[in-house]
C-alpha cells in the first residue's frame, strides 16, 4: 500500500506542533546564543560547539534535544561572521571568503553595515537550505549518489580555478599561493599509501596541518604584526567614533542588501549544492559563492575594498549548507559534513535511525528537526540584528592594545584546542610569520587556506579515480561521464573569466606607458 | 639591476620565498621511496616550479606595478618585538603554564602599544599607566580563563604554574 501526500502531511503538522512549545523556543534561544559565542571565537568551529552541547540534550526529549543542536549548528555557522568583519579573523572555516570583505567595511567604519547584511544574507540562506531540506531532500540526494571519484575530483579542479579570482590582478602569485598550500597538505602520513611526507623527521607532524590552525595562522597573525606596526591601523578612527543610530544603518543596509538579490540567489543555490555533496560543506561553498558573485556582482570589479555583494555572498552560501547538509544524513543515513555526523550520533543517543526509516518509523520527529533549523533561522536572525551591532560598537570602543593581545591570546587558545597539541601552537605562529610575508608580496593567504583545504581531496579523489578506472582508459573516466564534463566546461570558463581580466589590465597599462 | 629597484620588489621577494619553498620541500621529498605518494607533491612542486620561472623573468624585466615600499608599516621595531615576544610565548608557556606566561609577555606588547606610555612627564605618571594596564589585561585573563576553562571546558596548556 502506498501512503500519499496526506501521510506526510500529517507528520508535517505532528512535527511542527510539537516542537513550538514554550520549552523548545527558550531552550532554543539558549543554545542558539551559546553557538553564536562558539562560533565567534577563532578556532572554534560548528563541530565544537555541536559537540560540546551534545551532552547537554542526553537528558532532553529527542524534539528537544535536536531541537537544541539545530540551534547551535545554524547559530555557530553564522557565528562565524563576527569576527571575520570585526578582526579579520574567521570564527569558523565557512568563513574566510566574508573577511575579504567585512573586514574592509568595518575599516571604513561600515561594521555595523556588513553586520546587518551578514546576518540577512545569512537568514535566507539558511531559509533557502532548510526549505530545500524540508521540500525535495529524497530527489537531490539521489543525485549526489551519482557522484563517484572523478567527479568529485573535477570538482576539486573546480574549487582549485577559484584560486585565479582571489588575488587582486596578479595571477602567478595568487596560482603560486594556491599551489604552496597544495603542498602544505601533503605534510603528514599519506592517506593512500601510508608514507610520511614533508614530516621533517619529527612523529609530530604526522598528522598533517589542522584547517583550522593554519587559518588561524594565515589570517589572525598578520593582522596582530600590522597593529604592532601601525598602532591606530585597525579601524578608521574618523568614521567608527560616530557609527551613528542603527536604525539609520539598518535602512543603508536593507537598501544595499535588496541590491544583492541575483547573488544571493546564486550563493544560496551554490551553498545548498555544496551543502548536499558529502565532505564539500561550507568551507568550500562560501568561496566558490564569493569567486561566482564576484562575476555576475555589477560591483564585482570592487570585491575586496569592502562591498555588501562580498560579504552577502559567502553568509548566504554557508547558511545554506547547514539545512541542505542534513539532507544525505536524514534521507540516506550518510552524514556529509563533521557536524551532521556529531548529530547523527545524537539521532543514535535517541534511538532514531537516520535514513528512510527515519521518515517511515518516527516522521513526525524528522519533521520537527526539520522545522527546528527554520525556527533557529529565525532566532539567529534576531540575535544576529541585537548581539552583532553592540558587539560592532563594544570592538571600535576597545583601546588597541587591548584588543591586540586578546586577539593573540584567542589565537593560541583557538589552535591549541583543536588537537590539544602543542605544536600546533607552534604551526599556527609559523603560518603566521609566513602569511605576513605572503600579504607583504602579494602571496594571497586565501589562495594557500584553499589550496590547503582542497589537496587531500584533490589527491585521494584523483588517485581513486586511477584505481576504479582499471579495465576502462583514464580518458573515459575522467573524461566521458557527463557530471564530469559538465565540471570540466564550468573550470575552464571559471579560470578563462579573471585570466581575461588580468590580459586585458595589462594591456591597458601598457597603453597607458606608451600614451 | 640597481639594487634599490630589487629593494622594493615584490615579485623579487616572492620569487625568494617560493624557491626556499620549493627547496624545502625538494629535498624532504627525496625521503619517500613510494610511488603513489610521490606523484601529487611532483606534480605540484613542477607547477610551482613554473611560476617561480615566470616571477624571475618578471623581476628581469622590472614589469610596472610591482615596485612599491613593501614595509609600510610605521614602527618596525614593534613588530620586531612583537615576533621575539610571540616566539618567546610559545616556547615557554607549556612549561611555565598558560596564563602565567599570557600575563608576563603580554603586559609589555600592550605598553608597547600604548601611545601614552613613555610620554607622561612624571614617573608616577608612567607607573599609574603601567598598572592600569596590567589590571586591564588581569581581568581579560580572569574572563578568558572562566570562559575557556570552566565554562566550556576547552583545555589550555598547563606548566609548572597555570
Amino acid at each position: 500500500m502506498t501512503r500519499g501526500p496526506p501521510y506526510w502531511e500529517g507528520y508535517m503538522l505532528a512535527g511542527l506542533q510539537a516542537l513550538l512549545t514554550i520549552e523548545n523556543l527558550l531552550t532554543m534561544i539558549v543554545m542558539s546564543t551559546i553557538g553564536l559565542i562558539i562560533g565567534a571565537l577563532p578556532g572554534l568551529s560548528a563541530v565544537i560547539a555541536v559537540a560540546l552541547m551534545l551532552p547537554f540534550t542526553f537528558s532532553m526529549s529527542p524534539v528537544t534535544g535536536l531541537a537544541a543542536l539545530a540551534a547551535v549548528y545554524m547559530a555557530a555557522v553564522y557565528g562565524g561572521c563576527f569576527t571575520a568583519i570585526l578582526i579579520n579573523t574567521p570564527g569558523t572555516p565557512g568563513s574566510i571568503a566574508t573577511a575579504l570583505d567585512g573586514y574592509p567595511m568595518c575599516k571604513h567604519g561600515e561594521g555595523i553595515k556588513a553586520i546587518i547584511g551578514a546576518t540577512l544574507a545569512s537568514t535566507v540562506g539558511g531559509l533557502v537550505g532548510c526549505m530545500f531540506l524540508l521540500l525535495i531532500a529524497p530527489p537531490l540526494a539521489q543525485i549526489t549518489l551519482k557522484f563517484g571519484p572523478p567527479e568529485y575530483f573535477w570538482l576539486t579542479i573546480f574549487g582549485l580555478t577559484i584560486m585565479a579570482s582571489l588575488g587582486e590582478g596578479n595571477i602567478v602569485k595568487t596560482l603560486a599561493g594556491g599551489l604552496i598550500g597544495l603542498l602544505i597538505s601533503c605534510i603528514g602520513i599519506s592517506t593512500m599509501g601510508g608514507a610520511q611526507r614533508f614530516t621533517f623527521g619529527t612523529y609530530r607532524l604526522q598528522g598533517g596541518v589542522d584547517l583550522t590552525v593554519a587559518m588561524i595562522g594565515l589570517f589572525c597573525m598578520p593582522e596582530i604584526l600590522s597593529m604592532l606596526g601601525n598602532p591606530g591601523s585597525l579601524y578608521d578612527k574618523s568614521k567608527t567614533t560616530h557609527i551613528g543610530s542603527v536604525r539609520s544603518k539598518w535602512r543603508e543596509s536593507w537598501h544595499e542588501f535588496c541590491q544583492c538579490k541575483a547573488v544571493v540567489a546564486l550563493s544560496s543555490l551554490i551553498g545548498t549544492v555544496c551543502g548536499v555533496l558529502p565532505g564539500a560543506g561550507g568551507t568550500i561553498a562560501n568561496v566558490i559563492a564569493y569567486n561566482e558573485a564576484k562575476k555576475i556582482s555589477p560591483r564585482g570589479k570592487e570585491f575586496g575594498t569592502g562591498v555588501m555583494d562580498g560579504v552577502a555572498a559567502p553568509e548566504t552560501a554557508n547558511n545554506a549548507t547547514v539545512g541542505a547538509g542534513m539532507i544525505p544524513t536524514l534521507t540516506l543515513g550518510i552524514p556529509g559534513t563533521p557536524v551532521a555526523a556529531v548529530i547523527y550520533g545524537a539521532m543514535l543517543m535517541h534511538g532514531l535511525q537516520p535514513g528512510l526509516e527515519l521518515f517511515e518509523k518516527s516522521g513526525d520527529i524528522a519533521y520537527s528537526m526539520i522545522f527546528a533549523f527554520i525556527v533557529a533561522t529565525f532566532i539567529m536572525l534576531a540575535e544576529g540584528l541585537s548581539i552583532g551591532t553592540t558587539l560592532y560598537k563594544i570592538v571600535c570602543r576597545i583601546p588597541m592594545k587591548y584588543l591586540t593581545t586578546t586577539v593573540l591570546l584567542l589565537a593560541i587558545i583557538g589552535s591549541f584546542s583543536v588537537r590539544n597539541n602543542v605544536l600546533d601552537v607552534a604551526i599556527m605562529v609559523v603560518m603566521g610569520f609566513l602569511g605576513y610575508l605572503f600579504k607583504k608580496f602579494d602571496l594571497t593567504p586565501s589562495a594557500v587556506v584553499l589550496g590547503l583545504i582542497l589537496g587531500n581531496l584533490c589527491e585521494n579523489t584523483f588517485i581513486r579515480s586511477l584505481l576504479v578506472s582499471r579495465g576502462s582508459s583514464i580518458f573515459q573516466t575522467f573524461f566521458c561521464r557527463p557530471i564530469c564534463v559538465a565540471l570540466i566546461l564550468v573550470s575552464l570558463f571559471s579560470f578563462a573569466v579573471p585570466l581575461r581580466s588580468a590580459i586585458k589590465k595589462m594591456r591597458t597599462r601598457k597603453a597607458e606607458q606608451e600614451g | 639591476m640597481p639594487m634599490k629597484k630589487l629593494r622594493n620588489n615584490k615579485d623579487f621577494f616572492a620569487a625568494l620565498i617560493i624557491f626556499a619553498i620549493c627547496a624545502i620541500f625538494g629535498l624532504q621529498m627525496l625521503n619517500i621511496k613510494n610511488e603513489t605518494d610521490i606523484k601529487f607533491p611532483t606534480f605540484v612542486l613542477i607547477a610551482l616550479g613554473v611560476m617561480l620561472l615566470i616571477l624571475v623573468v618578471r623581476v628581469i624585466a622590472v614589469r610596472p606595478g610591482t615596485q612599491g615600499k613593501i614595509f609600510a608599516e610605521a614602527r618596525l621595531l614593534n613588530v620586531a618585538i612583537g615576533v621575539a615576544a610571540i616566539i618567546v610565548f610559545v616556547a615557554v608557556y607549556s612549561r611555565v603554564g598558560f596564563f602565567t606566561t599570557a600575563f608576563l609577555i603580554l603586559n609589555p606588547l600592550s605598553l608597547l602599544l600604548d601611545p601614552n606610555f613613555g610620554k607622561a612627564q612624571t614617573p608616577k605618571g608612567n607607573a599609574i599607566v603601567a598598572l592600569k594596564t596590567m589590571g586591564v589585561n588581569l581581568v581579560i585573563l580572569a574572563v578568558i580563563y572562566v570562559a575557556f576553562h570552566i565554562f566550556l571546558n576547552v583545555p589550555t596548556p598547563k606548566g609548572i604554574l597555570i
